[in-house]
């Protein structure tokens, strides 16, 4: 295995005649925090569709957590955690429930799903509601309870699509933190949002625009280029030259 | 091992719901209690209106006889033949007999007269059982006065009819119609209930947290399917049992013929739901979806309606129709005792549409 935990080589997708990505290439390190900024619709989600084996590239080529990502999707989704934007754990299954069928998904046994969800869920003082309902936490609870459902099988590389929408700045500071802490142990974090503060937390940022990737430096960098204040005003530049409907 | 926790979810997650254990304990228990009375095609209680036009001694002893009757009321007598028809049209009466003026005369003269019959028709089934009943009673009551009267005349009938009805001797119409309950029973829970909770994880979007898990597509639709498959069975046997009990009706055939059909039969028809669940993006869509096939099947299976009389061109439809075979191989078993040899083409024509709805279901989630 290479020290990257994601490379990809001018990778498209068209469907029909619409090209939805053209051509991007990146790289990303191992234990690195990546944003991946971009307008609606400039094709953050079907990058992010392709990298966790939902769908296949049209040309190009690409390795993600050591596996190709043509011909060895099933291998990806093992080595993967995903967190979607809309909310997706059962809500009609308790807090270790939900621990317990996703455990099982990745192929960890009962007796090391029940150690590791005793440990999580102290980690995360949710010990006490470990046998609540999930549609019954708080909204800031579930998307941390998301989070670590997404990291407990200690995955390679975990994806967040927008993982803090519609989220209270304090839980959104915390769900940060929590990041930062996967980040720390080694998995490789993926993240997309629109929340420029958080874009400021990320190791890398990438800004994409109509199906390309525009800017990719650091947070830091990426200012002193545009000579710009702040993430904000980066993105404000960039976006501005998008052409395509910004509601495709 | 991993479907031990898939099933693990899917049955916790149908004891949460709060409607669907209630349905399936309630649902069995008031159909079997319910529609065998309601669903119901025997002609009982029709009312007949009497237009006497002879006033005499024997055709007052018609009317009495006619009303003794179980199948006829007396709604009343009219003078005219068009008062008799308003109280048709006011829907007072079903049937009109008109007893012509000189009908004792002519009956003691020359041993021969006539009364009219005129059922009204609009349901068919309705006026002709009329019909035929009434005649019946008028033939009884012509022997009875054949008898008595010392002109004699010829017998009426020299050849006696004597039908013996084979495998529901009374008619009994509940007989018929119970076997066929538990096939309608059995196409709704296990048709409907699948597909909504596969589109209603789609609708949720924890489907696609699935998706990109390594969990094999297969496995978690089987997962799904599985408890479905033992709530049918579970049904299928209350049915049974309340069928004995309250009606007294036991299969004459082989319960384990009627479990091997009911389970090739959920089997089936759950694969169409997972067509029809492969096409739907949201419930609303899947339910009407599964309503249209589901009703279409049902009138064209020959619960209600024998397919024989159906139009050439429906009965060629109804060989594609699951619950045609279902439905035959429930009355076979049941009233006929039919073994399973005699039921093998139902089988396997049922084996085949089984292997088709999962090819196709396979194939449309693929292209998905």
């Amino acid at each position: 295995m290479t020290n990257k935990a994601i490379t990809v080589e001018n990778i498209t997708k068209r469907f029909g005649g619409f090209t939805a990505v053209d051509g991007i290439s990146f790289g990303i390190e191992r234990g690195e925090i990546f944003g991946f900024l971009g307008a609606n619709g400039a094709g953050k989600t079907t990058v992010m569709r392709m990298l966790c084996g939902l769908s296949k590239p049209t040309s190009g080529s690409g390795m993600v957590a050591g596996f190709d990502m043509m011909t060895e999707t099933e291998s990806i989704k093992r080595s993967i955690g995903y967190m979607s934007q809309k909310f997706s754990l059962y809500a009609d299954l308790t807090v270790r429930e939900n621990l317990r069928l996703f455990g099982a998904i990745y192929g960890l046994r009962g007796r090391a799903i029940a150690v590791r969800t005793v440990k999580m869920l102290r980690e995360l003082g949710f010990y006490a509601e470990r046998n609540t309902m999930v549609k019954d936490l708080p909204l800031g609870w579930q998307q941390k309870l998301a989070f670590s459902t997404a990291i407990f099988h200690s995955p390679e590389i975990v994806f967040l699509d927008e993982p803090t929408g519609g989220v209270d700045p304090l839980t959104r500071r915390q769900f940060w933190e929590l990041i930062y802490k996967a980040a720390d142990s080694g998995i490789t974090v993926f993240v997309t949002t629109h929340y420029m503060d958080e874009a400021e937390y990320c190791d890398r940022v990438s800004i994409m625009v109509d199906g390309r990737i525009e800017a990719l430096d650091t947070p830091s960098n990426l200012k002193r280029q545009y000579n710009a204040a702040s993430m904000d005003d980066v993105f404000q530049r960039l976006a501005q030259t998008a052409k395509r409907n910004d509601t495709i | 091992m991993l479907l031990k926790f898939l099933l693990e979810k899917e049955i916790k997650q149908i004891r949460r719901n709060p409607f669907l254990p209630r349905l399936i304990i309630a649902y069995p228990v008031l159909v079997m209690l319910v529609f065998p009375w309601v669903a119901n095609l025997e002609v009982k209680d029709i009312n007949l209106c009497i237009v006497d036009n002879d006033h005499s001694v024997y055709s007052q002893r018609l009317t009495e006889q006619i009303s003794a009757s179980e199948y006829f009321c007396l709604s009343g007598t009219a003078a005219t033949c068009d008062e008799a028809m308003e109280s048709i049209k006011r829907n007072d009466s079903d049937v009109i007999l008109e007893i012509d003026a000189g009908f004792e005369k002519d009956l003691v003269r020359g041993g021969n007269s006539t009364v009219m019959i005129s059922p009204n028709s609009v349901n068919g089934t309705k006026g002709a059982f009329a019909a035929s009943y009434l005649s019946q009673i008028l033939s009884d009551f012509s022997d009875g006065i054949r008898e008595e009267l010392p002109s004699g005349g010829p017998p009426s009938g020299i050849i006696e009819i004597n039908p013996q009805y084979r495998y529901n001797p009374c008619l009994d119409y509940k007989t018929f119609i119970i076997p066929a309950l538990m096939v309608i029973l059995l196409t709704v829970i296990c048709g409907f209930l699948p597909t909504l909770n596969i589109v209603g994880e789609k609708e949720k979007g924890t489907i696609e947290q699935i998706n990109v898990t390594p969990v094999k597509k297969s496995l978690f639709i089987l997962s799904k399917l599985i408890p479905y498959w033992i709530t049918g069975i579970f049904i299928l046997t209350v049915c049974l049992g309340l069928a004995a009990l309250i009606y007294g009706l036991i299969p004459a055939g082989s319960l384990l013929t009627v479990y091997l059909f009911a389970i090739l039969f959920v089997v089936t028809y759950s694969g169409l739901g997972l067509v029809v669940s492969n096409y739907s993006t949201t419930m609303q869509q899947a339910m009407f979806v599964m309503f249209f096939f589901t009703i279409v099947m049902l009138l064209m299976s020959g619960i209600f309606t024998p397919v024989r009389s159906m139009p050439g061109w429906a009965q060629a439809i109804t060989y594609a129709n699951p619950l045609r075979y279902f439905v035959e191989a429930m009355r076979a078993i049941y009233l006929k005792g039919s073994g399973f040899f005699a039921l093998i083409t139902q089988f396997f024509v049922l084996l085949g549409i089984a292997g088709l709805f999962g090819i196709w279901a396979i194939m449309s989630y693929k292209k998905r």
